[in-house]
């Protein structure tokens, strides 16, 4: 044990000693933070750079002392310490403090349980997880964790959450480096200016100290975002160092990650023989870049599976292209790397490139780290436009994976060449369902016969879901996309066309009957052509602080509904034309009649990826106005 | 409750027993070409399916080896995915002694799985560790063959599923076991051809059946896992000591009995003090039942013991606080006993997992540990958290158990059993009620709800746990997601819920969500009149619509009632019409002797001036029902389905 860590020990026991007045240090924080189940009371990660034989040593002291609330605590009581093969945890030790009469009776928790964690996306990594077991935290319970933690790999550290969802009395952040080393930071989200910043420089030492008191993070449970979009934390990054006469380059800049990216997949990333003649044959018969570029995404997609293996440095170099065209299955990585080889061997200029999902808030422009990006995709360029070619993802080639839609990509070109390019957003009539019906009453039941076809990610989707079921599944979920009207819906007939092809917009052609659908009595009947009310539900509940609201993609919605009026009726009444219109979502509804014919039409259209809290309002006001015309029926009256 | 089980190594080798000579080597895939060449609608066919068990000694220890031999045809993307990535767990694994993979690709070429590329992952979950690799080379057409071989602990009993999505073909099930040590074996949910025979010092039990079709697993109110074929496995007796079977019900009792009961005088003086101070004395016998669970579940919990000593031990875990499963049972059984509470332990499991069989005792029928009180004939769950007295988890009701008795003979304790049938609440007890008052708004454009939705004995579980256990700002968004889904636009003006605490009883107190809410969609304009879509004020119902084959048996947890009051304001200068809809009258299964019926669905109204009530009745008085009766299960589910599409219409007085 370190002098330094005794001290800690020492600081911790005193701050026990000032706080034994249990009964009153529980009331005090109930009435503070009256809503909460936990309060952290001191979180802190000391960060210690220091140089040891030409190299960076690093090691951080993690300390958490927490107070429980409320009484049912059980299935948070416990603490998790996260680790992979890239740091190591030693020295952890914790404690359990029970109010016993005004004082605390103090347990040393010894019962340490390591784990791995299933992952529903990633088959295999080496990610575990020691759980320090704890009795049931009642209401006055603390607990009080520290351990140390070593960084092998200086890339791989730079990230400090102030706190997950609890309130927290205070948390620092501090990093302490010597002269020789260069490191930059960024602190985000401190929309409210809470975070406060020391700097103390000693002769050989610098020391950055950055700290939140008394902070209550108060976003709803329910965000769309990850918090990262809205909780205070810090990113950092080691720039460079001096050791042994030489300057040693980290991350100094988007160029420097640039940098070790390419040299840890640059071994990998060449064009075999075997490889060039697989791409010979799947591009045979044609000369057109294009069309070879389209043939050799499809054959990837089509015949590699993604299988993640997260395995050390395995997480982030790519297995060669020859090793995965015989597994057929590989991760992103691998197919990012093997897509880049054939269309290299079909004289394509493609490259290697990194990018983070939409979870990720961060752009390589605001910080270069390896927090950026969690994904690795190709890009080819042909005639000076870039093609983002992922095939983890079923899209055609003009369409992004739509998990990175609107983020951007470190695109490696060459040893010393990189860009960054944007992710667009594709926009909304390329992501389209147009549903046009003929229908027709017979008695109750409602009858329709039509056809639906699908654009984008619609069409992208649906086909890829009907590609992977058996007969009676792919049944089931053209059901569910076309199903209408009430859970009555009977498909009773469907075709499909161009599910096959990625290039052609799927049309799923279909006839159907609604039992009791229509409504009758004496001489008139009530058909609500509302067949389909997308986004009622989707309002945002403004007593719930959140972040912004997130659309998958942009998208326009076509609906034609024509009804036959039955013999020897009239339409008494339409509902008149509904409508709102705001930049990013809008809509309009209309009714009209021809030739003995009640047609309705509805058009929606989404512009954007997220909704921004000052859009609120407007947004509830559109899923408003919205039900309002879901709401209406026609009339049709017997002739007199 | 693997720590209950007492392996039993007495078995003394009377002369030196050889491994069976068994490896993981590669079939003759020829011998499966007439499957392979049928043209099949499903995933997935499985051309073999064998388990091959073996019980031999090592010196005088009893060894087991299993190994497992599958040839898997590809037939489409989804097979691929699933078949794509493999792992064995090692649970109850001491080695494994070999692994044999191969994928068969359409032309002919093989690929063999290159074992540096399996990987462990430690204890995953903290439920053990896992062998994983993903197989390479798999396409559609091709062929997959899985052989593995591992060493065992010995455990004397185990269970293999030979059913899943896609089509299983040759399926066998194999034991060897030295000639004196008997098992036993026996399938389910499908016929196998037995045979036990003995050769020379080996005795050979084998389970033969030739095809077994796919089972769809998404059926609604069915339990798929219990339906799924399978062939459970249990040593019975050394017919060299034994007449009698001696791996039997009589044998769990004195495990379980010796495992929860006995203890030392340390323990015992510790359950004493315990008791002293969770005050007991001068209540009823329901309510010391009642304090003793909420003072034990209140401060101790289930949490892993692996890496501290002893932690079954009652004095280590008054100290520690928490225990495993079965430390926090016997800190239950003893607190009770020592209180003299009467009380038997019950060994049972899921119905939803396994039908439990009084005639084939497996360990796996004692998966899970209930406590009976024969004074009041109902249950408390000593292992779950979120239950109460007299409530435990639906799945257990109707399965049969191992009740254990302690008897007393002098100064000598000792336990007897006798297996029934764990006994639920009356159906009645169980209930999902709605009161509603609704009335208009005076610009007819949407109406104001009352609701009080009722959650009643058994149904309250579908719900009170989670908001037992959330924290404040999760149960409201749970309440306000549940009330969202009555309608597609509901605005709640204001909710709570009365008697959501984990320790209220929900058989006397039900779990209430009391809510007003602003509903639009449920009126509609055409012209002049309104169409009132009053059914739609019950919430979704479940429907069976759609026209399938039925595979399974009908099942539910637990028979219960819906009751449903709807009082309606109709505003004034209209009238009502479409009214005669709303007499419904669907009973089905009906017994003629008593002219009863065992399940409905019915609706009547009354019109008082301006008030609309209506009353709408729902029951099941069973908890299943044979496929047979599927349609009638139907006709009265759809009832309640179709209930909610009555539209009545509201017209200008003229």
């Amino acid at each position: 044990m370190t002098g330094k860590f005794l001290k800690l020990l020492i600081f911790c026991f005193l701050i026990v000693q000032k706080n034994s007045f249990s009964q009153a240090e529980l009331e005090a924080y109930k009435n503070k933070y009256p809503n909460e189940s936990f309060v952290i009371l001191k979180k802190t990660e000391k960060v210690d750079i220091k140089i040891k034989d030409c190299k960076l040593d690093i090691s951080i002291d993690h300390y958490q002392e927490k107070l429980s609330l409320s009484n049912i605590n059980h299935d948070i009581s416990d603490q998790y310490i996260g680790f992979t093969s890239f740091n190591e945890i030693s020295d952890i030790e914790s404690y359990f403090y029970e109010p016993e009469g005004n004082k605390y009776k103090k347990t040393k928790i010894e019962n340490i349980v390591t784990s791995s964690r299933s992952d529903n996306t990633v088959f295999f990594d080496d990610y575990q997880s020691k759980r320090i077991v704890f009795p049931n935290m009642h209401a006055g319970c603390k607990s009080v964790v520290s351990y140390k933690e070593k960084i092998k790999d200086p890339h791989l550290i730079g990230y400090f959450r102030f706190t997950n969802f609890f309130p927290v009395e205070f948390a620092e952040f501090s990093i302490t480096y010597p002269k020789e080393v260069n490191i930059s930071y960024k602190v985000f989200n401190d929309w409210d200016n809470i975070v406060e910043i020391e700097k103390q420089e000693s002769k050989k030492n610098t020391t950055v100290k950055i700290s939140v008191s008394e902070y209550i993070p108060g976003y709803s449970l329910q965000n769309d975002f990850d918090s990262d979009y809205y909780i205070p934390h810090v990113v950092f990054y080691i720039n460079d160092y001096e050791a042994c006469e030489e300057n040693i380059d980290v991350i100094p800049d988007l160029e420097g990650l640039h940098n070790w990216y390419y040299n840890i997949t640059s071994k990998s990333n060449f064009v075999s023989p075997e490889i060039k003649a697989l791409s010979d044959s799947i591009t045979t018969g044609t000369d057109s870049p294009i069309e070879k570029m389209r043939s050799i995404f499809y054959w990837v997609q089509d015949n590699i599976r993604y299988v993640a293996f997260e395995d050390g440095y395995g997480g982030f170099v790519p297995r060669e292209a020859d090793l995965v065209v015989k597994r057929k299955y590989g991760d992103c990585k691998d197919m990012t790397n093997l897509t880049t080889q054939l269309l290299k061997a079909a004289n394509i200029n493609a490259y290697l490139s990194w990018v983070g999902t939409r979870s990720i808030p961060y752009t390589y422009h605001n910080i270069p780290t390896i927090y950026n990006d969690n994904h690795m995709i190709c890009t080819a360029e042909i005639n000076g436009r870039y093609y983002i070619l992922d095939a983890t993802a079923y899209t055609s080639i003009d369409y992004p994976s739509k998990f990175i839609l609107g983020k951007d990509v470190l695109v490696s070109i060459s040893e010393n060449e990189f860009k960054v390019i944007d992710v667009p957003e594709i926009a909304y009539d390329k992501n389209t369902i147009t549903d046009s019906i003929n229908l027709s009453i017979d008695n109750s039941t409602l009858k329709g016969t039509g056809a639906v076809t699908l654009s984008g990610y619609y069409d992208f989707d649906l086909a890829n879901q009907a590609n992977y079921s058996d007969k009676e599944n792919e049944r089931r979920k053209i059901e569910n996309h076309v199903g209408k009207g009430s859970d009555k819906f009977q498909l009773d007939n469907y075709s499909l066309k161009n599910f096959k092809s990625r290039g052609e917009n799927n049309i799923i052609e279909y006839e159907f009957h609604i039992p009791d659908y229509v409504t009758s009595f004496e001489n008139h009947i009530y058909v609500n052509l509302n067949l389909s009310t997308p986004y009622s539900k989707r309002d945002i509940d403004m007593n719930e602080k959140i972040y912004a609201l997130s659309l998958g993609n942009h998208t326009k919605i076509r609906v034609k509904n024509t009804l036959q009026i039955p013999e020897n009726y009239s339409a008494t009444y339409l509902p008149e034309k509904i409508s709102y219109h705001h930049e990013q979502f809008g809509f309009d509804v209309k009714y009209e009649i021809s030739d003995n014919q009640v047609i309705y039409n509805f058009d929606l259209y989404l512009k954007t990826l997220k909704v921004e809290q000052k859009d609120f309002e407007n947004w509830n006001q559109f899923i408003k106005k919205l039900n309002v015309a879901y709401k209406k029926s026609i009339e049709l009256t017997l002739n007199n | 409750m693997r720590n209950l089980i007492l392996i039993l190594l007495l078995f003394k080798a009377v002369t030196i027993f050889s491994q069976e000579d068994t490896n993981c080597s590669f079939d003759d895939i020829a011998r499966y070409e007439n499957l392979i060449n049928t043209e099949s609608d499903v995933s997935y066919e499985i051309l073999k399916d064998e388990r091959l068990i073996e019980y031999f000694y090592e010196g005088e220890q009893l060894s087991r080896n299993i190994t497992s031999s599958r040839i898997i045809k590809i037939n489409d993307e989804r097979a691929i995915d699933i078949f794509n990535k493999f792992s064995i767990s090692l649970y109850n694994i001491i080695d494994i002694l070999d692994i044999k993979v191969r994928t068969i690709q359409k032309d002919g070429n093989v690929i063999e799985l290159d074992k540096s590329n399996i990987k462990e992952v430690e204890n995953l979950d903290e439920e053990g560790s896992y062998k994983i690799f993903a197989i390479d080379g798999i396409e559609i057409g091709s062929i997959v063959e899985i052989n593995y071989k591992t060493k065992n602990y010995p455990r004397l009993y185990g269970s293999y599923y030979f059913q899943g999505s896609g089509k299983t073909n040759n399926v066998l099930f194999k034991l060897v076991s030295p000639k004196h040590l008997k098992f036993d074996a026996k399938s389910y949910n499908s016929q196998f051809l037995k045979e036990d025979t003995t050769i020379g010092d080996k005795r050979y039990l084998t389970l033969k059946c030739d095809e077994v079709d796919p089972l769809d697993d998404t059926e609604s109110y069915s339990f798929p896992d219990a339906n799924k074929v399978r062939v459970e496995y249990s040593y019975r007796k050394n017919v060299e000591y034994h007449t009698t079977d001696y791996y039997s019900y009589n044998l769990a009792t004195q495990n379980i009995y010796s495992t929860l009961y006995q203890l030392d005088n340390k323990e015992i003086k510790a359950i004493e003090k315990l008791i002293l101070k969770i005050k007991l004395n001068s209540l009823e016998l329901e309510d010391k039942i009642f304090t003793v669970e909420k003072y034990l579940k209140e401060n101790f919990i289930i949490a892993p013991i692996d890496n501290i000593d002893d932690g079954i031990n009652i004095s280590n875990i008054i100290k520690n606080k928490y225990s495993s499963e079965i430390g926090i049972i016997k800190l239950f059984v003893n607190v009770l006993k020592y209180a003299d509470i009467n009380h038997n332990v019950v060994g049972t499991c899921e119905k939803s997992y396994k039908i439990f069989d009084k005639d084939f005792m497996t360990w796996n029928y004692l998966n899970d540990y209930l406590i009976f009180f024969p004074e009041t004939n109902k249950l408390l769950a000593p292992a779950l958290i979120e239950y109460r007295y007299p409530a435990i988890p639906a799945e257990f009701y109707y399965n049969d158990g191992l009740f254990l008795k302690l008897v007393r003979i002098g100064n000598m304790e000792n336990a007897v059993h006798i297996i029934r049938t764990i006994p639920d609440h009356d159906y009645t007890d169980s209930y999902i009620n709605h009161y509603i008052t609704a009335n208009f708004s005076p610009e007819m454009d949407l109406i104001n709800v009352n609701i009080r939705h009722s959650f009643g004995g058994n149904a309250a579980y579908t719900i009170k746990p989670y908001y037992a256990f959330f924290q404040k700002e999760q149960r409201q968004l749970m309440i306000k997601e549940y009330i969202k889904e009555i309608n597609d636009d509901v605005e709640i003006v204001d909710f709570r819920v009365e008697n959501g605490e984990i320790n209220t009883n929900p058989f006397e107190y039900p779990f209430d969500i009391v809510t007003n809410l602003k509903i639009h969609s449920i009126i509609e304009n055409a012209g002049n009149s309104y169409l009132l879509k009053v059914g739609e004020l019950i919430g979704r119902q479940v429907e069976l619509y759609q026209e399938h084959e039925r595979h399974q048996k009908i099942d539910f947890n637990y028979p219960h009632i819906l009751d449903r009051e709807i009082i309606l304001d109709i505003p004034e200068g209209f009238e009502v019409k479409g009214l005669e809809k709303l007499n419904m009258d669907i009973q089905r299964d009906k017994d003629e002797k008593n002219d009863d019926y065992s399940m409905g669905f019915l609706s009547n109204y009354e019109l008082n001036g301006n008030t609309l009530k209506i009353k709408v009745y729902e029951y099941y008085k069973m908890p299943e029902y044979p496929i047979e009766q599927y349609e009638e299960f139907r006709d009265v589910v759809n009832a309640a389905a179709d209930f909610t599409k009555i539209v009545l219409v509201l017209k200008p007085k003229s």
